[in-house]
């Protein structure tokens, strides 16, 4: 008994000599304290709460649960009808080829269409045909040019005087 | 109604159309019709055979061996671009069965395919009218132009004639 009357009075001296320090130690307790539990045999809380997440597991199971699996349904009919009727993979594939294979097709013509065609023997003619196969609108200013020397009639000098 | 339409189609392209009743006109005509890119030298002597080779320097002016030169390179352009075309087009209608056959088993997903392919057919087939159109063009030019060189050379000639008269008369 003296010794707790001793420690009581160590520590008033304690308390008395650092306010502050004692004032944050106090309240330090009282917020780590633990809360009291309420007990589940008394309180009628916990049967509420049980009730009413029964309620709610049922209302998600029942209504919630069978609108998405009615809702799940048609989104698997609406996905197997565009794999099976509006995107069939191997038709797609089929029209793939098909592009694949035309677009060697258009690649011949293309090259068809680049098959030189020159034909003209003399100097002059070669370079009027040039121009005019070339597909360069910046020799249309030759086109002239070219034509006539290509019709140019460079008749001997000596054939002009019969008499 | 895709069988019925082609077989016509294909009996029509099929239809031979050769006339030429001598030997050399039919082997132009020959390789002119025969849709190949092949044998350009063989038109060319084909078309030598037939309608003759340039006049060597010394038979004619130069003049008139350029605008010969030129009258025939002219005409075996638009020979060759001609095979070239047939070619061309036998790919086409080639490319228009495949469309068509595709479009017979084509799903609504792959119809865009198709009809891409499609218009980008049709945009080849107006590219090669177009590149025909213009051989035939310069075709037309080069016949106007040999006709005015003859009408330049009347012209020269007439007064060539008329100075050569007044030359006379004087004389006398």
């Amino acid at each position: 008994m003296k010794r707790f009357a001793d420690l009581l009075r160590t520590t008033k001296s304690w308390m008395l000599g650092h306010k502050l320090r004692a004032v944050i130690l106090a309240l330090v307790l009282v917020f780590t304290a633990p809360w009291p539990a309420r007990a589940q045999i008394i309180s009628p809380c916990c049967a509420l709460l049980v009730a009413g997440l029964s309620s709610i597991q049922s209302a998600l199971t029942k209504v919630v649960g069978g609108g998405l699996n009615q809702i799940l349904g048609v989104d698997k009919a609406m996905q197997q009808f565009q794999q099976a009727v509006v995107w069939p993979q191997n038709l797609i594939n089929q029209a793939r080829g098909l592009v694949g294979a035309l677009q060697g097709n258009y690649n011949q013509i293309q090259n068809l269409m680049h098959i030189p065609v020159n034909s003209a023997t003399l100097p002059t003619a070669q370079q009027l045909e040039q121009v005019l196969l070339s597909r360069n609108p910046n020799q249309i200013a030759q086109t002239a040019g070219a034509s006539r020397r290509s019709t140019r009639r460079d008749t001997p000098a000596g054939q002009l005087s019969l008499f | 109604m895709i069988g019925q339409y082609r077989n016509l189609m294909t009996n029509i392209f099929h239809i031979k159309l050769n006339s030429a009743p001598l030997p050399n006109p039919q082997a132009l005509e020959a390789v002119i019709r025969d849709h190949q890119v092949n044998n350009f030298v063989g038109l060319t002597g084909a078309f030598a055979n037939t309608y003759g080779a340039i006049p060597v320097a010394t038979a004619a002016n130069p003049g008139d061996r350029a605008m010969s030169d030129m009258d025939d390179a002219l005409a075996l352009d638009n020979l060759k671009t001609l095979k070239a075309g047939d070619q061309a087009t036998d790919i086409e209608l080639q490319s228009a069965d495949a469309i068509e056959n595709s479009a017979s088993q084509a799903a609504p997903g792959s119809a865009p395919f198709v009809t891409a392919t499609a218009i980008t057919s049709a945009i080849n087939a107006q590219a090669l009218t177009q590149k025909l159109l213009a051989a035939e063009l310069r075709q037309e030019a080069g016949r106007i132009a040999h006709r005015n060189t003859l009408r330049k050379e009347n012209a020269t000639n007439t007064t060539q004639l008329r100075g050569v008269l007044v030359n006379l008369l004087q004389h006398q």
